[in-house]
């Protein structure tokens, strides 16, 4: 049961997309080296990617909608960024260095680079930018996420020297998210940011008609060498059935897809081939542990022991997809269920577990659902409930639209709640804001617990591997035990490719970096 | 929305008091009616098969194993993609449409013409409010009505049917007032006013008697624009709250599966398309029976 | 010939309507749970301090007491300014202005289209009820009056695409002023879609009163005059018929004004609908306003034609 997916607007992913997110900009040729197929598909015309949403504004540090943070990102540079695993990588700075107490972060920038509008870039620039985000009256997204940024120095025209309160591994991650792109600090100065963009990345601001496209062009300057596609449309098409109908008539190069019912549907054509690439956000039941019987970390267990996960992941999701505990990125992948006192899906178990409780007789849930933003939801709801009512316990479902579903999240206004929330390649930037004393979600995180708050402070604290290996395990661990929330699985996000398109490459994180290599 | 309601064309000019034979067998007399009525009638025990629970299967129970089944003899018309069978999911799809419909209707009737016999009736500024207002509700956009009641009261039958009454109501506003003027300003009704007849025994026993003929045929057109509008509000997810089925929620979430798993949307989308089409042919039966002119002709 | 009295009655009539239209619409929005800062910012939104929430509702415009933004906005509204949209920045002028030609279009097509077969079908079942061609063309339209609008829309996009790998241009709108084949290729076969419900109810109405008045005295007289019957069917019937065909496709089209949503959806179509649609999602009040009463103008106008229509078809309704 796929509720429908009008998403005749914005789409964000309820939980985090958006924020903690992940995110490159335009990535370098040095990152990946292209196909080198001289094939190009769109011979100078316009390469066109049909997606269901439109962007909502032009300002990166305010973008929280994920069609925004995908075009800007081809727009604008960061200081670093991520590879499709999740390694920091240079972008605007060549070269970084860390302090031995981990509270001074020092920056080399490139130098030759130049903006869209043909003044050069310099550190001004980056301290401009980063003050920017800091600064409570801009409202920027990612400010939560650099607070631990006391000082931006820039002591000459090619450096920019960070001096931060504490050491926070998570930081460089941080830098990496749209929401941290560097502005040019004239454009700053005169206030015309989210007028008329202006960056250093691969494409080029050329129109926005809202609701219908955006344009970019290849920029010839871009310091990661010019794009083979000279002209990029983004284009929305409400329906992803029309998209798919469009790209068997070879209407569209390149199809953004999240409906995997469609995705079936798509099977194999001449036109295109669809690729699945895993995300990164993740799709979770998240239980109110501060209310009636869900105080108790046993009934927690009960449930999330009921639930077979695949189950959830066949019915709702056809299967597509893979099962995940809390921690979603590809450098720290651990057992899904360690730290959970049964296999899950053990029904007797579970049961005999709620009976220990206290509530053999089972109990109701309010559970919120969210519908029109992403085709899952219903399906994974009623799923979750038929196999939740065999151990007695009823989730009565109230499905919302957007916005009355985010202010019923953000204020913990439930029992339950289905949620596809963003993931990111720093654990920290993932449920920091959620489980730390003082976070930002801590209301709908639904339980308090310092062990947790510990092991995510502690990992944040050290920039060595195998330190944050060993915490960020024992912190999914923990995760799984008190069973805040029960996570079920990682969705694909599907590409329709067109057949004569080359160098394209999806990535976990969403973005679309790789267009800057495809042709 | 999809669907274009329409003011059935209001009737003669002022349609004669129900004559002695019962409605039913004017109706059947009706060749349209008669197959209205019959068909009707099958899906209306059909649908309360369903809504008792009576039928092979549960239309809510989920079978991980017997994911997308085409039809078979245990299942008749296939399984879903969480196995459950699609024939008893129709069947009470068949209630729960009908059920949105027949409540939506009956609000919008009860409400639309009570507003629109008053105006009628009394005039002056009292027909000026209910117009103004009339009007208003007209020109509204339906879809953002259903948005605003399913946003402001969540989702579920009886908000979608709230929704659907709001959009109806006018109409039949605008179908009960018209006649309501005609015999407002007949001599025997001005008589009766004159003579002191309580007002209320005046609207009940010769106003109501004598705009209700278009108000009927309203009603089984209503209807059948009721079941599209759910469905179409399905399709805009403002429909029925899973996994309670509706014929609308059914078609809408099959709709990405039929290329793979036909069954899925056929059955759904037949029942709506037979549901729709015998509450037209009812309307037509209804029409006929109602017709003053009938018995003069051949 | 026209009524002035007539007429300024109507259009105080029109201006209450729209002003009720404009107040429903501002109580509507506000009663909504979330706003313009929840639907842009999501569950960031939850991140804000209460210093930066104020400065997001000021920026926004909804800081001020309802009815002050109302006041504000009508205010707006008699200068000519329909205000900004609250996602995008756009003038709303701007937005309905490029998305109303669309759904104008998309509705005159289809009514065209609808009006023109479900005539001509209504007549051909009508003048020889009970046969086969009759109960054939009834059957049609009961089943086009049948299928739910979004299924039909679905397959006509797959069936084009799998079978004839087309698929209707989704660019830039074309205005049929710049290119006819460039116009047709996005509106022609959404139009075809909502055309299908349409003709369907024209002809259901047609039927019926050709039926009913070729049972009529006057008709039965001219025929006994030994009037041909194309002349009985052309002079009498049609034109007596003209006037219940003439209010449902005034009705129907002025729903269609407001109900091309789903398609515009399907077919990518930027019009009223979708900007509608996604506007209320946003939370964008602004545009939702503007495009409302937008929808309402048409709408009110539709009516006036109708009814300037009815009193030239047909004197005696001037009377009342």
């Amino acid at each position: 049961m796929t509720p429908p997916t009008p998403r005749g607007g914005v789409r964000f992913r309820t939980g985090a997309v958006a924020l903690t997110a992940t995110v490159t900009v335009a990535a370098g040729l040095a990152a990946c080296s292209p196909s080198g197929s001289q094939n190009s598909s769109s011979g100078g015309s316009t390469f066109v990617v049909a997606r269901t949403g439109d962007i909502d504004k032009l300002d990166p540090h305010l973008a929280t909608a994920f069609q925004t943070q995908q075009t800007l990102g081809l727009v604008y540079s960061t200081l670093v960024k991520t590879s499709p695993t999740g390694q920091i990588q240079p972008d605007l700075a060549t070269k970084w260095t860390t302090s031995s107490d981990g509270k001074t972060l020092d920056f080399t920038l490139r130098s030759g680079v130049t903006w869209q509008d043909g003044s050069p870039f310099t550190s001004k620039d980056v301290k401009a930018s980063i003050e920017r985000i800091l600064d409570q009256k801009t409202g920027a997204v990612s400010r939560s996420n650099l607070v631990a940024i006391k000082k931006v120095d820039a002591p000459d025209d090619t450096s920019v020297v960070l001096h931060l309160s504490q050491p926070s591994a998570s930081l460089l991650y941080s830098l990496t998210t749209v929401n941290s792109s560097i502005e040019s600090a004239k454009d700053i100065s005169a206030g015309t940011v989210g007028k008329k963009p202006n960056g250093t990345g691969a494409f080029a601001w050329n129109a926005w008609n809202p609701g219908q496209q955006v344009v970019l062009t290849g920029n010839a300057k871009y310091f990661g060498g010019a794009p083979k596609i000279k002209k990029l449309e983004f284009r929305v098409i409400p329906d992803e059935s029309s998209i798919l109908s469009g790209m068997k008539a070879s209407a569209f190069q390149l199809g953004l897809i999240s409906d995997p019912g469609v995705a079936r549907q798509a099977g194999k054509a001449d036109a295109y081939s669809l690729v699945k690439q895993p995300a990164l956000a993740y799709h979770v039941l998240m239980l109110n542990g501060r209310k009636g019987p869900l105080k108790n970390q046993q009934v927690r267990q009960a449930i999330s022991c009921a639930v077979d996960r695949n189950q959830v992941m066949q019915t709702a999701a056809y299967g597509d997809g893979t099962v995940t505990g809390p921690i979603t990125s590809p450098a720290f992948a651990y057992s899904p269920t360690d730290g959970l006192p049964c296999t899950p899906g053990d029904t007797a178990k579970a049961k005999s577990m709620l009976a220990a409780a206290g509530y053999a007789q089972g109990f109701s849930l309010t559970t919120i659902v969210e519908t029109g933003e992403y085709a899952t939801a219903g399906a994974e709801a009623q799923n979750l409930q038929s196999q939740l009512a065999k151990i007695g316990v009823k989730l009565t479902l109230k499905q919302l639209s957007t916005g009355p579903y985010v202010s019923a999240w953000l204020d913990a206004d439930y029992d339950a709640a289905v949620a596809l929330n963003g993931g990111s390649y720093d654990p920290f930037l993932m449920y920091g804001r959620y489980f730390t004393s003082g976070g930002s979600l801590a209301k709908p995180a639904g339980l308090n617990s310092s062990t947790l708050a510990d092991l995510l402070t502690q990992g944040n604290a050290t920039s060595d591997d195998g330190k944050r290996q060993g915490t960020f395990r024992n912190l999914q661990k923990e995760l799984l035990t008190e069973s805040p929330w029960v996570w079920t699985f990682r969705s694909d996000d599907y590409y329709l490719v067109g057949s004569n398109v080359h160098g394209f490459t999806p990535r976990p994180d969403e973005l679309l970096s790789s267009l800057t290599a495809t042709s | 929305m999809s669907v274009l309601p329409t003011v059935a064309e209001p009737m003669g000019s002022v349609p004669a008091a129900p004559g002695r034979s019962s409605l039913l067998a004017r109706i059947w007399r009706d060749r349209n009616g008669r197959i209205g009525l019959t068909v009707i009638v099958l899906l209306a025990v059909i649908a309360v098969l369903g809504a008792l629970g009576v039928l092979p299967h549960d239309p809510i129970a989920q079978h991980p194993a017997a994911r997308l089944q085409g039809p078979s003899s245990r299942y008749w018309f296939g399984t879903d993609q969480f196995g459950r069978d699609i024939a008893a999911r129709a069947a009470v799809g068949i209630w729960t449409s009908l059920r949105v419909a027949v409540v939506s209707v009956a609000a919008a009737a009860v409400i639309g013409s009570v507003l629109g016999i008053s105006a009628g009736f009394f005039g002056g500024w009292v027909d000026q409010i209910v117009s103004r207002f009339i009007d208003i509700l007209f020109a509204f956009p339906a879809i953002l009505l259903a948005l605003a009641v399913v946003s402001a009261l969540g989702n579920g039958w009886q908000n979608t049917a709230i929704a659907i009454a709001v959009v109806y109501t006018p109409i039949f506003t605008r179908v009960s007032r018209g006649p309501t003027l005609t015999v407002g300003g007949a001599e025997y009704i001005k008589a009766q006013r004159v003579l002191g007849t309580p007002l209320p025994r005046i609207l009940l026993r010769h106003v109501l008697p004598n705009v209700s003929a278009p108000i009927v045929v309203q009603v089984t057109l209503a209807l059948s624009w009721a079941i599209l509008t759910e469905s179409a509000l399905s399709f805009l997810g403002l429909g029925t709250r899973p996994p309670t089925p509706s014929l609308g929620l059914m078609v809408s979430d099959a709709r990405n599966t039929v290329a793979t798993a036909w069954w899925t949307l056929t059955f759904p989308a037949l029942a709506i398309v037979i549901a729709v089409i015998t509450l037209n042919l009812l309307g037509d039966g209804l029409r006929s029976a109602l017709d003053p002119r009938r018995d003069s002709r051949p | 010939m026209l009524n002035w009295r007539w007429l300024g009655a109507r259009a105080l009539g029109a201006l209450i309507t729209l002003l009720g239209v404009t107040v429903v619409v501002f109580v509507v929005l506000r009663t909504i749970p979330g706003d313009a800062i929840t639907a842009s910012l999501g569950i960031e939104s939850g991140t804000l301090t209460p210093a930066q929430r104020a400065s997001l509702e000021h920026f926004y415009g909804i800081d001020r007491p309802w009815f002050a933004q109302l006041w504000a906005w009508i205010s707006g509204v008699a200068h000519g300014d329909l205000g900004l949209s609250l996602t995008n920045g756009k003038s709303v002028t701007s937005l309905v202005a490029s998305s109303l030609p669309v759904t104008v279009e998309l509705a005159v097509l289809s009514a065209l289209i609808g009006t023109a077969f479900g005539v001509v079908l209504g007549v051909l079942a009508g003048s020889r009820p009970g046969r086969a061609s009759d109960s054939l063309t009834q059957g049609a339209s009961l089943v086009g009056l049948a299928i739910p609008e979004f299924v039909l829309g679905t397959a006509v996009v797959t069936i084009l695409a799998e079978a004839f790998h087309y698929f209707p241009d989704t660019g830039t709108f074309v205005p049929l002023t710049r290119s006819v084949s460039g116009n047709m290729s996005q509106i022609l076969y959404p139009s075809l879609v909502l055309a299908v419900a349409f003709a369907a109810n024209v002809m259901r109405t047609t039927r019926s009163e050709y039926v009913e008045m070729a049972d009529a005295d006057y008709v039965r007289t001219a025929r006994g005059k030994g009037l041909s019957p194309g002349r009985v069917r052309r002079s009498h019937i049609l034109r007596n018929a003209t006037i219940p065909i003439v209010t449902l496709t005034g009705i129907q089209f002025g729903y269609l004004l407001g109900g091309t949503v789903i398609i515009e959806q399907i077919f990518a179509l930027p019009g009223m609908g979708r900007l509608l649609f996604t506007a209320i999602s946003n939370r964008d009040y602004p545009v939702v306003q503007g495009t409302v009463l937008v929808i309402a103008v048409l709408f009110v106008l539709v009516n006036l034609l109708v009814d300037l229509l009815y009193r030239m078809i047909d004197p005696r309704t001037r009377a009342s």
